[in-house]
């Protein structure tokens, strides 16, 4: 009956149901066999966590979406070992040719293969993507979290700064910046990893408002009180009840803000004031769609790399919201 | 008088409301606003009220879950609010609190054996060995088997949470208890399993109740004394059978006619009041009941009505009585 019922709601949308099926199958398997090892073997089924896996495990669509990013990244990562050609490698007796056995996406005007670009450009745009985010994710769940604890003029402090930081306009500022770079004669490659920074440094704002508003709404729990009562220590109280409430959706916001950020990079270097040639970025390789000629012509000097954008941004986000309904059902929309 | 362990002398808690652009303090909700009673050893004491009457506060500013604006706490003859942290946190031992809400009242991410024997290793009071065994026994006594010690909240009933909620408070062995509304958010037919599991334990181990709740049957069962509250102040208190047979205060008349009986061929006299609770941050001169009293007079309005005893330990706040 139970198992029926579970099927039915998975099937119409996979990424609602779960919470209570689940939870009421733990409970039944548990108390089937209570006392002694099975009793053991029942609860080790059902902590928060591995409810939370078994919740995304049965979200095919997070799933499909997790296998795609894992295959891409293999390939982006793995895949130019195999190539016989280089990122930057020159070939102008080769230049400008249509995809071929040799050249499966052809070669660009410079002659260089546009698939082994494709494949390192890949590899820059994950590593900024990740990179930014991890980076904009520490700083914003830090001072989030100070914020929300501390709280008076600390607070007071930060969310102004805050404030200030969401009220400028991102992109103009991007311009100036990466302006300013290319007049000091930045070198490309160290170039990447401004990027990175200061993609980081406008974007924690957003985390760290959202991260105090969960420390806030989590201090505020009824166990928060119970652990004051009882006299619990205040490091207890941060790292054993305030933190495993809320990293859980940090770690959502997390993998979600990875998908802005890759469109953020792409963006900027679509623009040219991102990821400058020599080094490849999937958006840099789109903006060659600029030129007439080749957006009409040679449409496989853009197109790949627009797909893979496209594709391991959805493929981001359908695991991020995969992961929220699995980690927090109440998040649900 | 040894056998008094909670002495509560005018009792005052204030939360500042801010506003303007500065968050400056621009008034203040008197929550609970001088209240006074002693709690005997062993007894329990019922505190019942309407919502918004400051009962619950009252509870978590005799714990110092909230800091105390005025007045004193003593328990055993030490001042609570006069404690140090370092003092507080070993007080804290002695005083547990058992709360309303069996959902948010525990955290999802730890095992029900976590959240019971989180506190003895904490104050190191025992190895994790010894805990383990004294949660298993502890959990026992409270009505839950053992062997859900490595079992997480979500996977239990609203009664049993409860019961674990009773337990995290009893494993200290403390020497009383604050329930806020421990049964307010149960079915009937678990309030009263949750309810006859307070009275044993209270009777095997010795220690004191604070019972708050607004459900007057639920307290007229459990309790001894009851208080009855209406905004911030204590009105009424008197052992349990004085109140309930011989209501002086024009309020705790009004609320024990609103108990229902089951007797179709009973008349009673139902006092409706009507008007709505003032606010707390502003209320009414003198007796703060007059606006809604049926029997408010001129001197209701200028004079606040002296809490004193009118004989046998019954303790009324009225200029009428």
């Amino acid at each position: 009956m139970e198992k029926k019922v579970e099927e039915k709601v998975s099937g119409a949308s996979p990424a609602v149901p779960a919470g209570n099926g689940s939870a009421a199958a733990a409970v039944q398997t548990g108390k089937g066999k209570p006392g002694g090892k099975g009793g053991k073997k029942g609860q080790a089924m059902s902590t928060p966590w591995r409810m939370a896996m078994k919740r995304l495990k049965r979200n095919k669509l997070a799933i499909a979406g997790l296998i795609f990013l894992i295959f891409m990244i293999l390939l982006c990562f793995i895949g130019p070992l195999f190539s016989p050609y280089s990122m930057n490698e020159v070939d102008m007796a080769a230049a400008k040719q249509p995809p071929s056995a040799e050249h499966w996406l052809g070669t660009d005007d410079n002659g260089r293969d546009v698939f082994t670009r494709l494949l390192y450009g890949g590899q820059i745009s994950m590593t900024v993507g990740l990179a930014a985010t991890a980076l904009e994710i520490l700083i914003g769940a830090i001072l989030g979290c100070v914020a929300a604890y501390y709280g008076g003029a600390v607070d007071f402090v930060i969310m102004r700064i805050v404030d200030v930081i969401l009220s400028l306009p991102t992109m103009p500022i991007l311009i100036m910046l990466s302006a300013m770079m290319s007049d000091w004669k930045v070198d490309p490659s160290v170039r990447v990893y401004y990027l990175m920074v200061i993609l980081a440094s406008l974007g924690w704002a957003g985390t760290c408002r959202f991260v105090r508003g969960q420390v806030l709404t989590v201090r505020e729990m009824d166990y928060m009180s119970a652990a004051e009562s009882l006299g619990i220590r205040d490091y207890r109280k941060i790292f054993k009840h305030i933190m495993p409430n809320v990293i859980p959706l940090i770690i959502v916001m997390a993998t979600l803000a990875i998908g802005d950020t890759i469109i953020m990079e792409s963006t900027m270097s679509f623009l040219g004031v991102g990821v400058l040639p020599p080094m490849s970025s999937w958006g840099q390789m789109v903006s060659d769609g600029n030129n007439l000629m080749i957006f009409k012509l040679r449409p496989w000097l853009w197109m790949p790399a627009g797909f893979c954008i496209l594709l391991t941004v959805l493929s981001v986000n359908l695991v991020g919201d995969g992961l929220r309904d699995a980690l927090d059902p109440k998040m649900k929309r | 008088m040894d056998d008094i362990i909670l002495d509560v002398q005018d009792l005052k808690k204030y939360f500042p409301i801010r506003g303007g652009v500065f968050q400056h303090t621009v008034g203040y909700v008197k929550a609970v606003d001088g209240i006074s009673f002693q709690l005997k050893r062993g007894e329990t004491l019922g505190i019942v009220g309407e919502s918004g009457c400051g009962k619950s506060t009252a509870g978590r500013t005799i714990l110092r879950l909230h800091e105390i604006t005025g007045g004193k706490v003593l328990f055993n003859g030490k001042d609570i609010a006069k404690l140090s942290k370092k003092e507080l946190r070993k007080k804290r031992l002695e005083m547990q609190m058992v709360f309303q809400d069996p959902y948010s009242s525990l955290n999802p991410r730890m095992t029900v054996g976590q959240i019971i024997g989180e506190a003895l290793t904490d104050h190191k009071l025992m190895n994790k060995t010894q805990a383990k065994e004294k949660v298993q026994e502890i959990m026992e006594v409270c009505g839950l088997p053992s062997y859900y010690i490595n079992r997480y909240p979500h996977e239990f009933s609203g009664g049993q949470r409860q019961r674990i909620g009773i337990a995290r408070a009893l494993v200290l062995d403390p020497q009383f208890v604050i329930c806020d509304e421990p049964v307010s958010a149960l079915d009937v037919s678990i309030q009263s399993q949750i309810i006859n599991l307070l009275g044993d334990l209270q009777k095997e181990r010795n220690f004191s109740y604070i019972f708050i709740s607004h459900d007057l049957s639920v307290v007229e069962y459990i309790s001894n004394r009851v208080a009855v509250m209406y905004l911030g102040n204590i009105v009424e208190l008197a052992d349990k059978n004085e109140i309930f047979d011989n209501p002086l205060h024009p309020y705790t008349k009004a609320l024990m006619s609103a108990i229902p009986v089951p007797d179709p061929t009973r008349k009673r006299e139902r006092i409706i009041l009507t008007g709505d609770l003032p606010s707390p941050s502003n209320p009414p001169s003198g007796c703060k009941f007059r606006t809604r009293c049926p029997m408010a007079c001129e001197k209701c309005a200028k004079e606040a009505p002296e809490y004193r005893d009118v004989g046998g330990g019954h303790y009324v706040a009225c200029h009428l009585v």
